[in-house]
């Protein structure tokens, strides 16, 4: 066979390069040109990397949620959205975690103390939680649909919590800092402010070039999870006659035997078809 | 400053982890596809 | 794509692929070594089996009560300022809670004891501190402690920094306009 590009085109490539390019950037600003802070000094610098992790955090979340709506929406019901759900609730439970943890750093070096249970961490917590809970329930098997619309329900409850989280700073006394940016007369240095700005470029670009791969990986998961294994034995096959062995121990040939006989009777009538084809 | 450091690394290396068991978990299944095969689309 | 589609119509139809495609997967195993898609397929049922289910539902039901009994018991008052301190001490009594104020010039460091005062709008609270400070403490800066009333002093057993979303650098004219919010 060929080269195997993986989940990879021109657009992955284009959001790749664009995302290497404004993290450097990014780093090259935050880390060297940008002044310390009159305050917290060199701690300033993770305001370059925490405000815009959360930022995709919560827009990993909402993407989901409008996702799942447009899943159970009867007129727009398509399991491409259910897809997009999955893979922005991935992806956006990854930038949740990155949060916390540069959230517990910075808060470390600056409050003094790695986690107080104030309502903006808490509520981040729990949302890292509740979302960890939903990536769970897309894990449970059974039959896709019904799947797709339980976890399309629950990820329409669950996102009440994001408005939550960003109001909590200014609906409570919390020790986190309340907005930066969005606010009458932000206070922030001219290229701190420029370097913030371009970190949530940075992120979104990240953000966006996993978003796209991941919902590469569920189209293809969607499928071997539909079609049996009559897809992934063809290959196998072709491999082997092929002599391609990138990978000794896993293009073993598997056995005829028990596979055949369930991919034949799962698979549907094209995917039948390539199996024939390939032996 | 390590805190700083600490922070950036952080958020690095999760990013890498997760970006390389995505691509990986794509690349794996487009092999696994029969041959001609488009694959995401 | 044409199989993608087909495969989204039949809702009937697709569960038992995909039930018969677990158990071939169970059934190929033992033989030769596993190929690398029915493993992915496994993977994305790894919470298939009704006992691996409720020990999931445990492990995320169990981390959220955790933080919502932590958490959200004392979120919305996370801390009380100076003046709201000082009123409730009577009936605060020697119970542990959180005070906010703004350090005055005062500190004074014997040996692990940090004594100083804090300030919001004009109510002052005596605070002795038996923790070491963390390294943004100085006079000036906004604080929560935590700790209790002893008397008319505040005992503290932890300081916490309350920094402002404001950044400037330090020779910015504006660095000294810094307020808690």
């Amino acid at each position: 066979m060929t080269v195997h590009k993986g989940t990879a085109n021109q657009l992955t490539r284009v959001l790749g390069a664009g995302s290497l390019v404004t993290v450097a950037l990014t780093a090259l600003f935050g880390l060297w040109l940008t002044p310390p802070d009159a305050v917290q000094g060199q701690l300033v610098r993770l305001i370059y990397v925490h405000p815009a992790a959360a930022t995709a955090c919560y827009v990993g979340f909402g993407l989901c949620a409008l996702a799942s709506l447009a899943y159970l929406w009867p007129r727009t019901r398509s399991r491409r959205w259910d897809r997009l759900a999955a893979a922005s609730a991935e992806v956006g439970v990854v930038f949740c975690v990155i949060t916390l943890a540069t959230g517990s750093i910075w808060g470390r070096g600056s409050w003094g103390v790695w986690w107080t249970w104030d309502a903006r961490l808490t509520l981040t917590a729990l949302l890292c939680a509740v979302f960890l809970g939903y990536l769970a329930l897309r894990r449970t098997g059974g039959n896709p649909e019904s799947r797709a619309l339980t976890s399309a329900i629950v990820a329409v409850v669950c996102v009440a919590l994001v408005p939550i989280d960003h109001y909590a700073t200014s609906w409570w006394t919390t020790l986190h800092q309340g907005d930066t940016l969005m606010r009458a007369n932000p206070l922030i240095h001219g290229s701190q402010l420029y370097t913030m700005l371009l970190s949530f470029v940075a992120v979104g670009l990240v953000f966006s070039w996993l978003v796209v791969h991941r919902y590469r990986v569920e189209v293809l998961e969607d499928r071997f999870e539909e079609e049996g294994f009559a897809v992934a034995i063809a290959e196998r096959r072709a491999e082997a006659s092929a002599a391609v062995q990138d990978r000794p121990a896993e293009s073993a040939v598997v056995g005829p035997g028990p596979a055949v006989a369930a991919s034949s009777s799962s698979a549907g009538s094209e995917m039948g078809r390539d199996g024939e084809v390939s032996e | 400053m390590s805190y700083v450091a600490g922070g950036w690394a952080a958020a690095g290396v999760l990013v890498a982890v997760y970006t390389w068991r995505t691509l990986r978990r794509g690349r794996v299944l487009v092999r696994s596809l029969p041959p001609g095969e488009k694959t995401w689309r | 794509m044409a199989v993608t589609d087909s495969a989204d119509a039949p809702t009937a139809s697709s569960s038992p692929a995909a039930a018969s495609a677990e158990a071939s997967g169970a059934g190929a195993s033992p033989g030769a070594g596993v190929p690398p898609a029915p493993r992915l397929v496994r993977r994305r049922a790894l919470l298939g089996s009704r006992r691996r289910q409720v020990i999931a539902a445990a492990v995320v039901a169990a981390a959220i009560a955790f933080v919502v009994v932590e958490g959200l018991g004392n979120a919305t008052e996370y801390y009380k300022t100076v003046p709201q301190a000082v009123a409730d001490r009577s009936s605060l009594g020697t119970r542990h809670f959180r005070i906010m104020g703004t350090v005055d010039d005062d500190v004074r460091q014997v040996g692990n004891t940090t004594t100083f005062s804090i300030t919001y709008e004009r109510v002052t609270a005596q605070v002795v501190d038996t923790k070491e400070p963390p390294q943004l403490f100085k006079p000036g800066v906004p604080v929560v402690l935590e700790g209790s009333w002893a008397g008319n002093v505040f005992q503290s057993d932890l300081i916490m920094i309350k920094h402002t979303s404001n950044y400037t650098p330090p020779t910015d004219p504006y660095a000294t306009t810094q307020t808690s919010k």
